[in-house]
């Protein structure tokens, strides 16, 4: 039984129908993550005794009503609490903090469903940036190619998922961190509403602009995980008192027609032809009719870098303070300038960024799916500095998120859906709507799956060594 | 001592690059407790610079007066 060619519903019923055991999985999932992690560095920490504890517990229940998620493995961007472990964010001057005492809201959350946490994946130091080359974890790889970036900040919980190591990870999506790695990857990925999910239990980037996000191979799974980490966490004071929305369920029941557009303008400017080929692709199939300009948009991506680097660098000073020498280089300087920054500058972008809502909200009650490349390119070699787009040449390490920045600055759930192209990688197409439509957003990827418009799965012995 | 203000109106004169960034370093520095070698200092102008070309259209952007910061959305 080849585990990860399963969807999670399908071996969510194998468990019930006693096929295969929770202890199997673990089991099966432990040995393949220490014989292939090897070669994808995406796990900074494997919990072999905690996934069999979990899956034991499983399986001594049985009896009990089984949740879809019971007995799944996952894995999580090590910017999470797990309780007995420490959280790194990273980097390597948090790795002597004490271990956290107990889980982040939403493992809770994943942890009572009875989902089997494998481990801890690496990521880009304190999530700042966009390719996962980690100086003290090192590159996570694409499994793609192994010679190629996974793209960040949560590059290692892309590339657990498309290796076909575990069924699907946790990420966080301040700028783009979810949406790059995942079209990078080539699998699906949802970022919700901002302040859909609980955050606590996280380690804070940009208080303003963080989201949990998620990845997984197929979008029925994207749908079952959504469902089960929705819910009210009194204690986090960002969250929007939400009801919890039931998508998987009617995910198949089918909808009225989409009213879909294609963003262009500076989302048709900043990428290559492969993007502008992959975005077409997905139009075509939703029936997008309208090519849609919003010129601010630029703009939006200045005021999200410049929340960004005042909100870390404010973040950071006390450290910046007592050990500058333990910051890793390429984020250091940002952070200080960070720290640095007028707060009229900062509140200017705060104040744009109402005014930014206001004007994309109102396109939204037009349209019910904005579409848009997720990077400007695909993913581009280990070590690789600039990417040639529009004449220009422009550093990977931020730029492979200009693309999604101008929409997380908004807040907005956006789905990622994963396309080939003509050069053997693959690109993800943002799928984005109004705040609270992620039940569209998945239905349209469910749309795009079913008719074979997105990338086909690889699983592990797919990799090229 | 009297210090007398004058209030300019934010034109794309103000935000060129004339800035002493060097200045601006040294005295927020100062303000903020950090201590920076001469490396960091060259790093750190280089970013001033970055994030205030950025900044200028930014800054250029009328916005209307009573439109507040932005918070989550209300379901």
């Amino acid at each position: 039984m080849k585990l990860y060619n399963m969807s999670i519903l399908d071996l969510n019923k194998s468990i019930r129908n006693g096929n295969i055991s929770a202890t199997e999985i673990a089991n099966e999932t432990i040995k393949l993550i220490h014989n292939y992690n090897p070669l994808i560095n995406a796990w900074t920490k494997i919990t072999d005794k905690r996934m069999l504890k979990e899956a034991s517990f499983i399986d001594k229940n049985k009896g009990i009503k089984l949740s879809l998620l019971a007995g799944i493995p996952y894995a999580v961007k090590n910017i999470f609490d797990v309780a007995g472990y420490t959280t790194i964010a990273g980097a390597n001057m948090f790795s002597n903090r004490i271990p956290a005492l107990k889980d982040a809201w939403v493992i809770n959350k994943l942890c009572k469903s009875g989902s089997i946490l494998s481990g801890m994946l690496n990521m880009d130091a304190y999530a700042y940036g966009f390719t996962t080359e980690n100086s003290y974890y090192g590159t996570t790889r694409n499994p793609r190619n192994l010679q190629y970036i996974a793209g960040g900040s949560s590059g290692g919980s892309a590339s657990a998922v498309a290796s076909g190591l575990v069924h699907y990870s946790l990420g966080t999506d301040t700028n783009g961190s979810v949406r790059v790695p995942s079209s990078l990857c080539g699998i699906f990925s949802l970022k919700p509403t901002f302040g859909r999910i609980s955050r606590n239990g996280v380690h804070t980037f940009v208080p303003s602009l963080d989201n949990i996000g998620f990845f997984s191979r197929r979008v029925d799974d994207l749908a079952i995980i959504y469902d089960y980490i929705q819910g009210k966490d009194n204690k986090d004071k960002f969250q929007v008192n939400c009801p919890i929305q039931n998508v998987f369920s009617k995910l198949h029941l089918g909808k009225n027609y989409l009213n879909c557009g294609i963003l262009s303008g500076f989302f048709s400017t900043w990428c290559d032809n492969n993007a502008k080929i992959a975005t077409n692709i997905v139009g075509k199939a939703l029936q997008a009719n309208d090519e849609i300009v919003i010129e601010e948009t630029e703009l939006a991506r200045s005021a999200a870098y410049i929340i960004t680097a005042s909100e870390s660098g404010n973040q950071y000073l006390p450290i910046l303070r007592q050990t500058p020498e333990k910051f890793e280089i390429n984020s250091k300087y940002r952070l200080i300038a960070g720290a640095m920054i007028p707060s009229a500058w900062y509140i200017q972008a705060q104040r744009f960024r109402r005014f930014f809502q206001k004007k994309v909200l109102s396109i939204l009650k037009k349209i019910d799916i904005l579409i848009a490349p997720a990077t400007p390119c695909t993913a581009v070699q280990i070590g690789q500095q600039n990417i040639h787009i529009n004449n220009q040449d422009l550093l990977v390490r931020s730029n492979m998120g200009m693309l999604t920045q101008p929409i997380s600055f908004l807040g907005l759930p956006v789905c990622t859906v994963p396309v080939m192209t003509s050069n053997t990688l693959p690109i993800g197409i943002q799928l984005i709507s109004a705040p609270f439509k992620e039940d569209i957003l998945l239905y349209a990827a469910y749309i795009l799956e079913q008719q074979g418009i997105t990338a086909t799965q690889i699983n592990i012995t797919d990799i090229k060594q | 001592m009297v210090v007398q203000l004058v209030f300019k109106t934010y034109n794309e004169n103000t935000m060129q690059n004339t800035i002493n960034w060097q200045v601006y370093i040294l005295h927020m520095q100062t303000l903020l407790n950090l201590t920076l070698d001469e490396i960091n200092y060259i790093e750190v102008i280089n970013q001033m610079e970055y994030l205030s070309n950025i900044a200028k259209p930014l800054m250029l952007f009328p916005i209307e007066e009573r439109l507040a910061i932005a918070g989550v959305y209300k379901a």
